[in-house]
Order: structure tokens, then C-alpha cells, then sequence
């Protein structure tokens, strides 16, 4: 479908999430494209680039070998720079050339792991796809490689893994302290946390938990992988507020998995919108109501389950769209990219996400999981 | 490989051009993206890129029609630099791409943008990216039906990042399409064009004054044009000044479409070139070579740096050719331990004689996957100059000479060891 932007941003692509989800596990990602995807990814969609070094490449595809179809030429780069590098795994991703010639991504990796003897996975993007596309795939792959079986006895703590962690929607570690923090406060302690401050080991962990705990929708795939193998229950939702925190904590021990986006706000149709990815609109959506009985619609333009959205929320993929969805309301939270197309009468509260609009806000973007951040965010929603 | 990998001049001058290691290919393994390779992978990440350059057309805008990938960049960069308001996005998914549907929606887009602006945009700049490219998409016949749907001049941009080794990689054609606009007019005599940057070059550079002398009343840039006029009476140029060799094929074109001839004056460092240079110019112009001055101004700055007798470090991401740079260090007597750049049959010459001077120098490749293991404390560096090689000596002087405004002459030399002599 044609989306169409003529003044907001576009969300990174899956590019970008696959290689934020494996920035920091010490494998060789590879990027299949002349160049380009690359570098948004490592200038706007990864804070932590600038601060140490990852094994992050380009293939540097060129004209001739985009229409003879020459994959030797990818593979033998590969294997000639793993072979010197000695990643943990080998990671390669498309971009738009390779979807175009219909490069065939299972047999790069195939190939690149016979030759190589090192562990390759082929990522099935396009730069077509918004990044939550790209981490789904992410975490679902090393979910399913490394996480086997079981380690440890039982150490009588409540263990957490936090799945879906990247900070195109976590930021920094500190919004990983703080959900760490949650959860020793709720009497649980963090396991292993996919994937910031993560190492292969700790993924080889995950299955030694109790629950998961999706903080995007990106990690919901993994978590019903993990369910199905090793009977860990998740949740989704991000600890803000009070008593959604409080209800988030009693889901990761129920034992069940447990959809806590209560989307029934009574009669009546909202008046504010907060418009970003799904668990977390979802999340702030639902603290603000059980907190403070503000009822709140949800706008997605990313890739979420449905299941998740109410009547008064919305999946879009279009600017068109927002700006007419926008209309409806009276205040809007979101992004400060999208304040060019919130109408006048629509009072705007501003909270970047570095998925949207990169590092352009970073500073400005608050860790709601911490309590001051959180109060601050909903007096600027709720005041005149 | 656990060690940055390189070779040194003395190496590279006996291999010779037609023997260049693949170290230095890009085609030839994969390129790391690294701070430092930032130049190749995204030009306009840090400076002038297709999209940015496409806009120097004063009051035009773009219309970047591409996956969300390609543009996203553009809007973050826009936001930064103040120019937001002129970039429109045609965002492709994979089933346009596959049934060129986009491609109708292109001259509708363009009539859209003319009509939704305040003020009309003076020309629509389509920028079209590697899918394109490898589409085979006829972009011109895109911007003739343009042009007809929206009344405006439009020109095709191509970002085809597919072509970057190509004799037109996009830096090179963007620079014909900024100029594509222009029509014939009258010429006059005493106007001139100085092509080459997408910046103005520094107004305090001897070279204005000396092209004045020789009667040149006008000289354009395209980024001092205040309006879309000014940029029309381009053409009335008696002929172009081109400062960078990434022109000539602009200049070339601007020769056929509208008689302009050009005059070629590459950036150097070194102060007794530029001499020549400027002599050779002034006697084509008629101009007065009265550059003792400048001349000398600049080598009592270079005499100052001498006084600290500091161990350079050259990258190529600066207001200069690395070769060039250090070949003019190594000539006035300073060291240089190693060179961040990219060997080529266009340098070699300046290589032979770097390693005539200096045959240990390293050459290093930003793009080299092995650069992940370069150890700064591997070669003695007093002062970093440039983007990249600043990024990799932490612990050293830092000269980024990065600057939009471009430094040219021996104004450029002199303040760039003003900078040197100030740290």
C-alpha cells in the first residue's frame, strides 16, 4: 500500500531492528545492500554505536553483482572476514536490492555456515517493514537457538527475562534499571534481559525463568515460543504508573499469560490519543486510566496484534490517516514529529521515541517507569 | 586479522596503479560501518548527500520517492538542519516495487505540492533511489510528465547508492541535475560560476580577489544564490571556475546545453602549487598574479607549527584531498605516521611522491573490516586532522576541518595552521 508522508518521519525500518537487536551479542551482522540502510541505522536508530564497537557491516553490493546475482561474492566476504573476526554468530539481512532480485537469504546462510562452521542467520527483511517487524524476527530466531534448555536449580527467586529490549524503544540502560527495579520491588529478579546488557550466556539463561515479560510487541513472538517450550508465562506491558505496575507484577506470577490492555473505558468516546508502538501506548493508555480514570485511545502505525486494540483505537500506516484520526481529539501525546499534523485544536504533549524520530530528542524522551517521569508526563496530559 | 590492516606509501609505490590492493576496493570485501566510514556509507549524514545537494536549487523541493529506509534519514537530517519543510515522501512497499504502480502516482504527487504550498516551490526535485536504478525506470520521462502535471521545472536526482564505483557514482550526477535547470541566456563577460561545492567557498580567499582583478564583476555560487533567479543568470556566465574535479561532469554538460566553458583549479595545500596554479590562471583571465602576500602570510604559519614539530595523523573525511594534504605536510617538513584515504589511478602520482619522502607512512582503509581492531596507540600522533582520523585518536590534538564553508588558497592554508598553531 502507498503510504504517503508529506511533513512526519518514517518509524525505522526492520533493518534497523534486527541489527539493534543484535548490537551487542558480539556476532557479525551484515547488512546486504550497496549502502545506505546501514547508515540510518547506525546515525539516527542506535544510540549506542558512537560508545563501542560492534562487528556491523555493509556488503557493499554494487550494480553489476545486484543484476548477475553474483551471492559468491557475499558469501566469500563473509567467510573471508568471519574466518578473521571469529564472531559468536553470523547475522545477514536484506534491504530493498536484494528483495528486488529475490536473493535467497536461507541459502546465503546456509552456505556461509558450511563454510564457515559458524552459526549464520538469515534475517528476512527488506527495509520495507517498520523496525518491530525486524526484532519480532530477532528475538525469535536467538530464542530459538540459544535458548535450549534449562540450566540452574531452582534458586527460590522469582526470575523475569525481559524480552524485546532494544533502545529504539528502551533508550538506555536506565530504562532497563528501572524495570529491574520493578521487579525487585514486586519480590521478582531480572534474569537475563534480551537484548541490552546481554550477552550469548545470558540468552542460554532465558529458559531458567519463571515468566517473560514482552516490553514491545517485538518480543511476543519469543515469549510464546518460550511458553510453548518451557511453560514460562508472559506478559506485555511496561511498568508505569501504580496500579498497572501492580497488575503487570501479579500477571508475570499468575502462571498464565494474561492480556492486561483492558481496552473498555466505559461510555464515551476518549479525548486524548497517544499514538507510538503498542505495548508501550498500550501501557501508558492503560496506567493513565488506572491510576487516574482517564480514558485514552491508542494510534498504531506499526506492526501489533489487533487483539490488543479496542474500539477506540487504531492501526494506521499512513499520514492521511493520522491526520484525519487526529481530528477526534482534543489532546495528543506523541512524537514531536507528529506535531505538524496535530490540528490546532488539538493540544500536544510531546514524547519522543528514538524509533520515530532517532536521536534528533533524546534527552527530552522520559523513563516512565520511574515514578517522577511518569507523574510529570500525565500533568502535562491532564492540565488545561 | 586482529590488527587494523594497511600498507605503507613505500608498498603502494612499488604495487603501482594497475596493482591497488583490495584493501582499498570497496567492492572487494565488506565495508565496516564504523563513525569513521560514515563519508562513504552516508554522505549526507555528515555533510552533503543526493537528497541535501538536490535542494541547493534555491526554493525547490523534493519529492523522495523510495522505501521508508532510504528517506528516513532525510527527515531526521532536515529536522536538525532547518529544512524540513522541504522534503515530500513517496513511500514504497514491495508490491509497488514489483508492479511500478508508484510510478503513476509520481506526476499527481508533484501537482499536489505545487498546489499545497503557501508559496510555489520554484522547481520539484524527484530523487530517486537504487530501485529505481535497478527497475530501469525512465526518470526523465517521469519528470517531463511531471512538469506538464504541475507547471513547475522538475529535474531527476538519483541516489543510486548501486553506482557508487561507477565513472557516475551519485555525488557526480547529482551535480549535472542541480544544474539541469538552467536555459540559455546572453552571456556576459565579466560574470563567472565556481563550481565544486554544494558550500560557499570562504569569501576571505585570495581567489575572489584575484579573479576582480581581472575584471569579474559577478561570481556565482549556486549556495549564495538568494533566489531562483539569481540561479537562472547562472547561465549567463562567460565561464565556470571548477574547484572540485567531482564537477567537470556538470561542467561538461553546462559547455554542451549553454556554451559555458570551464576552467579546472584543484584544492591543494601546497603553497608553491597554488602559485603556479593562481599564475597559470591569471595569465588565461587577464588577471594581476599579485599573490606575494597571501603567499607569504601563509608560510609564516606554517613556520610557527614547525616550532612544535608535531606527527600528523590525515583522514579523508575533511575540506581535503588526504594525499594532497599530506604530501604538503610531508613537504614542509612535518611527519606523517599514517593516512586514513583511498588510493586510486587518479592519486598515485601524489602517493609515488609521498613515499619518496616518506615510504613508512601508513595507509589505512575506513572501510576495511579490520579497521574494528585499530589501535591508536599502534602510531605516534601529535594532531588528528579530520572527522575520521579524529575519531580514532582519542588522546590526540583534534583539527576536524570539516567546516561547510570551504577554505581554498592559501587563505585555506593559512587558516588551517592557524588552527594547528592555536591548539
Amino acid at each position: 500500500m502507498l503510504r504517503h508522508a508529506s511533513i512526519t518521519s518514517i518509524y525505522a525500518a526492520d533493518t534497523s531492528g534486527v541489527a539493534s537487536a543484535l548490537f551487542e551479542l558480539g556476532g557479525l551482522t551484515v547488512i546486504h545492500d550497496p549502502s545506505g540502510c546501514n547508515s540510518t541505522y547506525t546515525t539516527h536508530d542506535e544510540p549506542r554505536w558512537a560508545d563501542f564497537d560492534s562487528m556491523f557491516y555493509v556488503s557493499g553490493l554494487t550494480e553489476k553483482d545486484a543484476i548477475m546475482g553474483n551471492d559468491e561474492k557475499v558469501i566469500s566476504d563473509l567467510a573471508y572476514t568471519a574466518e578473521r573476526l571469529n564472531p559468536e554468530f553470523i547475522a545477514i539481512c536484506g534491504s530493498p536490492m536484494p528483495m528486488m532480485v529475490g536473493t535467497d537469504f536461507d541459502a546465503l546462510a546456509y552456505e556461509t555456515e558450511k563454510r564457515t562452521g559458524i552459526k549464520t542467520f538469515a534475517f528476512h527483511t527488506n527495509g520495507m517493514n517498520d523496525y518491530i517487524s525486524g526484532e519480532e524476527e530477532a528475538f525469535y530466531e536467538l530464542v530459538k537457538y540459544y535458548s535450549i534448555e534449562k540450566h540452574s536449580e531452582e534458586s527460590g527467586d522469582f526470575l523475569v527475562n525481559v524480552i524485546g529490549a532494544t533502545p529504539i524503544d528502551m533508550t538506555d540502560y536506565s530504562h532497563i534499571k528501572s524495570i529491574s527495579d520493578f521487579l525487585e520491588k514486586h519480590k521478582m529478579k531480572l534474569n537475563s534481559c534480551l537484548s541490552m546488557g546481554c550477552k550469548i550466556p545470558d540468552i542460554e539463561k532465558i529458559p531458567d525463568a519463571d515468566a517473560n515479560l514482552a516490553v514491545s510487541y517485538s518480543g511476543i513472538k519469543a515469549c510464546e515460543y518460550l511458553n510453548k517450550k518451557f511453560g514460562q508465562n508472559y506478559a506485555a506491558g511496561l511498568p508505569f504508573g501504580e496500579k498497572f505496575s501492580e497488575k503487570l507484577a501479579d500477571a508475570l506470577k499468575s502462571g498464565k499469560n494474561i492480556n492486561l490492555f483492558n481496552r473498555d473505558f466505559g461510555s464515551g468516546f476518549p479525548d486524548i490519543v497517544i499514538e507510538g508502538e503498542s505495548v508501550f501506548s498500550l501501557s501508558l493508555s492503560s496506567a493513565l486510566y488506572d491510576d487516574f480514570n482517564i480514558g485514552s485511545s491508542v494510534i498504531c502505525p506499526l506492526k501489533t496484534d489487533k487483539n490488543f486494540l479496542g474500539k477506540n483505537d487504531f492501526s494506521v500506516s499512513d499520514e492521511n490517516e493520522e491526520k484525519k484520526i487526529y481530528k477526534n481529539f482534543k489532546t495528543a501525546v506523541a512524537d514531536n514529529l507528529y506535531k505538524p499534523i496535530i490540528p490546532k485544536n488539538c493540544r500536544f504533549v510531546s514524547l519522543p521515541s528514538v524509533g520515530f524520530s532517532g536521536r534528533c530528542f533524546l534527552g527530552q524522551i522520559p523513563d516512565l517507569s520511574r515514578k517522577s517521569d511518569f507523574q510529570n508526563l500525565v500533568k502535562k496530559i491532564i492540565s488545561k | 586479522m586482529n590488527n587494523a590492516e594497511y600498507f605503507t606509501t613505500g608498498c603502494l609505490a612499488e604495487y603501482g596503479p594497475d596493482m591497488i590492493p583490495d584493501l582499498y576496493k570497496s567492492a572487494s570485501h565488506l565495508i565496516y560501518s564504523s563513525p569513521a566510514s560514515l563519508a562513504f556509507n552516508s554522505p549526507g549524514a555528515s555533510g552533503f548527500g543526493v537528497k541535501r545537494a538536490g535542494l541547493s536549487v534555491p526554493g525547490s523541493v523534493m519529492l523522495l520517492v523510495s522505501p521508508g529506509c532510504c528517506g528516513r534519514n532525510t527527515t531526521l537530517e532536515s529536522v536538525r538542519d532547518g529544512y524540513s519543510d522541504r522534503f515530500y515522501f513517496l513511500e514504497l512497499d514491495d508490491t509497488d516495487i514489483i508492479t511500478g504502480r508508484y510510478q503513476e502516482k509520481i506526476p499527481r504527487a508533484c501537482r499536489e505540492i505545487a498546489g499545497q504550498r503557501d508559496e510555489k516551490p520554484s522547481a520539484v526535485m524527484i530523487c530517486v533511489t537504487c530501485v529505481d536504478a535497478l527497475l530501469g525506470t525512465d526518470a526523465e520521462a517521469l519528470v517531463k510528465e511531471s512538469e506538464n502535471e504541475c507547471g513547475l521545472p522538475v529535474a531527476a536526482c538519483y541516489m543510486y547508492a548501486l553506482t557508487r564505483d561507477s565513472t557516475l557514482p551519485p555525488m557526480v550526477s547529482v551535480r549535472k541535475s542541480v544544474y539541469s535547470l538552467l536555459k540559455k541566456k546572453e552571456r556576459r563577460p565579466d560574470e563567472i560560476n565556481i563550481l565544486g561545492y554544494f558550500s560557499p567557498v570562504d569569501r576571505s580567499s585570495e581567489l575572489f580577489e584575484i579573479l576582480e582583478s581581472a575584471g569579474i564583476k559577478k561570481i556565482r555560487e549556486i549556495s549564495r544564490c538568494k533566489d531562483i533567479s539569481e540561479y537562472y543568470d547562472m547561465a549567463r556566465a562567460n565561464f565556470s571556475l571548477v574547484l572540485d574535479s567531482s564537477s567537470n561532469y556538470a561542467a561538461d554538460d553546462m559547455m554542451k546545453r549553454l556554451g559555458i566553458p570551464y576552467i579546472e583549479i584543484v584544492r591543494t595545500y601546497d603553497i608553491d602549487k597554488i602559485d603556479k596554479t593562481y599564475r597559470s590562471l591569471c595569465s588565461a583571465i587577464g588577471a594581476k598574479a599579485e599573490t606575494e602576500k597571501y603567499y607569504s602570510s601563509a608560510k609564516s604559519e606554517i613556520e610557527k607549527a614547525k616550532r612544535k614539530n608535531p606527527v600528523f595523523s590525515v583522514g579523508e573525511t575533511l575540506n581535503a584531498d588526504a594525499f594532497d594534504l599530506t604530501l604538503s605536510l610531508l613537504r614542509y617538513g612535518f611527519k606523517v605516521s599514517e593516512i586514513f584515504g583511498t588510493p586510486s589511478k587518479y592519486n598515485y602520482g601524489m602517493i609515488k611522491k609521498i613515499a619518496a619522502i616518506s615510504p613508512d607512512t601508513k595507509v589505512y582503509s575506513n572501510l576495511s573490516p579490520s579497521m574494528l581492531f585499530y589501535d591508536e596507540n599502534e602510531n605516534k600522533c601529535d594532531i588528528s586532522v579530520g572527522k575520521d582520523a579524529s575519531y580514532y585518536h582519542s588522546n590526540a590534538e583534534k583539527i576536524l576541518w570539516a567546516d561547510e564553508i570551504q577554505p581554498f588558497g592559501f587563505a585555506g592554508v593559512r587558516k588551517l595552521f592557524e588552527e594547528i598553531n592555536s591548539l
